[in-house]
């Protein structure tokens, strides 16, 4: 009896252990977004004065400075380029990934490892063809050009996550609907989308993700009429110094898309990434 | 609900070939079992007949009805699957009136069709809750509600107990056989556990290499057995094989091995024919239908036995006793399964009495059973 209470006392003092160090890890991870978003408010002059400055009056002047350079339409470049191809991936990639995980495809395996192949160069090998190819069809500085350009690393990511997904669906699931009269569209719109939609949310947030921090391509595809943020920023290098405060501005913005889709999806991805790993 | 034919049915997967030429019948308001060993192409049969797979050759009757070009739904089959196959998005209630849904009949026509069906399978308390909930007995009940609700022509059964306990496949096993009887439907099942196909079916056909070996019920199936297969394949404790040679010494006609011999009715003489003559035979017995004899000596149990052979190893199985018999002087070992406690040691003599209707005579070089009864195929 005794033993186990001085146990029981062990266990909780070693979980009081555990528990503050990863405080003071998350305390530690999250200081640079802290320090970046008392900056995105800081008035300039006290920006750097040391010691810290820790209580001062908020200024908006950083927000005025953004809006008047225009960053609300690199904003919506972003919404619109990161929306838009994660959108055509789900399109295109969910009904690729159910045929290669359903039907006899002929050399099916060989024409997956050339789609993961496309995945597996660096992207920066792929930029000049890009480049070349976009320059002479005109795709230079447009949506569709960018768009185009994040579908092709994302579709093969995609349907390469969601194939597995599907091969995870018992085939007769869908047999049973089949033999219960609903037609093959049917059955994937009532059966097989509504049970891979975790893994679904999972892979696209993934790819959002991935476009809306992609730089070198927005960079050297757009960045000139389509700035998206990524590209946007290092315009606030600029001679007269560097803008700071704007950067945080621009930083914290551009964390909160992301935030809010795993926050909000957040069940799904869990469910997401550890399906398949146990059988319900 | 209708009859089930299948006329000459091929299927092939690129050079392998699934079934050939299967033909055979499953009368209306019958249940029906294929039983054969894993990749005997039963299950390609069962998706030929559901219509989830293409027929290479041949046709499929449903009544006179031919199938063949149907689509699974234009069918009208049901389907209850080995894992289930339960839409784990919906409800029990849900998951019965999918099937329904297709129609696009009103909510109240849809209760008045689901709730006989919770009752008759006494799901009603569970009828809202998720089925990755319900026990493996309970998620297959809600499969056959949902192959029951729309009155199919048909149901096929994909090895519908393999997953459950050994307490619930017995309880569904009987539920289903209770089921099919009181409902009149006509059923298919897919098995590869011959006491569930033998439990459940009217007539039982066993398959092998894709092709049918034999077709009856299953009393048939278990004492006459149409090929060497099928003898080794039914039976548990399996028949006995013993290879023989037709002899006739003057007296009558006697199966012989080296060291023992039985001799031969008339009738049965007869039916083995003259062509067995000089062939390798293979003598089939039930461990069950052999006579044992314990009493000596012999004349007291009314003559001397077939064999006399000595027991070397006996098991307890509860319902009965199981006895390794070798005959002596010979390597010839015969299984023999008693109702009654014997007492006997290892060493006893015993005596074995091979009654002519419980005799099998098979040509070893094709497996075929000379003393098939019939032969329906």
């Amino acid at each position: 009896m005794a033993a186990r209470v001085t146990s029981k006392r062990d266990r909780t003092g070693r979980s009081r252990v555990l528990t503050t160090l990863a405080i003071l890890y998350t305390v530690g991870i999250l200081f640079p977004v802290f320090w970046m978003a008392t900056l995105m408010i800081k008035p300039e002059a006290i920006m750097f004065v040391r010691p810290t400055v820790w209580v001062f009056e908020p200024t908006l002047d950083h927000f005025a400075f953004l809006l008047h350079e225009g960053f609300l339409w690199h904003l919506l470049s972003s919404l619109i380029v990161a929306s838009a191809s994660t959108l055509l991936v789900v399109i295109i990639g969910t009904p690729a990934a159910y045929a290669f995980s359903r039907f006899p495809i002929w050399r099916s395996d060989d024409l997956f490892i050339f789609i993961l192949a496309t995945r597996m160069a660096p992207p920066v090998v792929l930029l000049i063809p890009f480049y070349l190819i976009y320059a002479k069809v005109g795709l230079i500085d447009t949506y569709v050009g960018l768009v185009l350009a994040y579908l092709t690393f994302n579709l093969s990511f995609y349907v390469w996550v969601m194939r597995s997904f599907c091969r995870d669906l018992p085939v007769e699931l869908e047999e049973a609907a089949l033999v219960a009269g609903y037609p093959r569209w049917q059955v994937l719109l009532k059966i097989v989308f509504p049970l891979v939609r975790p893994g679904m949310v999972a892979a696209a947030v993934l790819c959002f993700i991935f476009a809306w921090n992609e730089f070198l391509y927005a960079f050297m595809l757009g960045g000139d009429k389509i700035k998206t943020l990524p590209v946007a920023i290092p315009t606030l290098i600029t001679t007269q110094g560097v803008r700071w405060g704007e950067m945080s501005v621009v930083g914290i913005v551009g964390l909160l898309p992301v935030l809010a889709a795993v926050f909000f999806l957040q069940k799904h991805i869990v469910r997401g990434l550890t399906m398949g790993a146990v059988k319900g | 609900m209708a009859s089930v034919t299948l006329s000459n049915v091929s299927k092939f997967y690129g050079q392998v070939c699934a079934t050939r030429d299967l033909s055979f019948r499953c009368d209306d308001g019958q249940m029906l079992a294929l039983l054969g060993p894993s990749g005997c192409g039963k299950t390609s049969t069962l998706k030929m007949i559901a219509g989830i797979e293409n027929i290479d050759g041949g046709e499929i009757y449903f009544d006179d009805r031919l199938v063949n070009g149907l689509s699974p739904g234009q069918r009208n089959i049901a389907m209850v699957f080995e894992d289930y196959a339960l839409y784990p998005n919906m409800s029990v209630a849900e998951n019965i009136a999918f099937p329904l849904k297709l129609r696009r009949w009103p909510e109240r026509e849809l209760r008045r069709r689901v709730d006989p069906v919770l009752e008759l399978l006494d799901l009603q308390g569970q009828k809202d809750s998720n089925v990755r909930r319900l026990s493996g007995g309970a998620q297959q009940r809600v499969s056959i509600g949902r192959a029951l609700v729309r009155d199919p022509e048909l149901i096929i059964f994909d090895e519908p107990l393999s997953h459950l306990d050994a307490d619930q496949k017995v309880q569904l096993r009987t539920e289903i056989r209770r089921l099919q009887k009181a409902t009149g439907l006509t059923g298919i099942l897919v098995t590869h556990d011959q006491t569930e196909a033998v439990a459940m079916a009217d007539q039982v056909a066993v398959m092998n290499d894709g092709e049918l070996q034999q077709i009856d019920d299953p009393r048939v199936l278990y004492e006459h057995p149409a090929n060497l297969f099928v003898a080794n394949f039914i039976g548990e404790p399996p028949m006995n094989l013993l290879p023989v040679r037709l002899e006739d010494d003057g007296a009558g006609r006697r199966l012989s091995a080296p060291g023992w011999s039985i001799g031969l009715g008339q009738e049965i003489a007869q039916r083995i024919g003259q062509a067995a003559q000089g062939k390798e035979l293979i003598l089939g017995v039930r461990p069950s239908l052999i006579e044992i004899s314990d009493a000596q000596p012999w004349s007291a149990a009314g003559g001397p036995p077939d064999i006399e052979g000595t027991v070397v190893w006996q098991e307890y199985r509860g319902d009965a006793h199981v006895l390794t018999v070798v005959v002596p002087g010979t390597d010839t070992e015969i299984i023999v399964e008693s109702r009654r406690a014997l007492g006997l040691d290892r060493g006893a003599p015993i005596g074995l009495g091979f009654p002519d209707a419980a005799l099998n005579v098979f040509d070893a070089a094709s497996g075929r059973n000379l003393l098939s009864v019939h032969r329906r195929t």
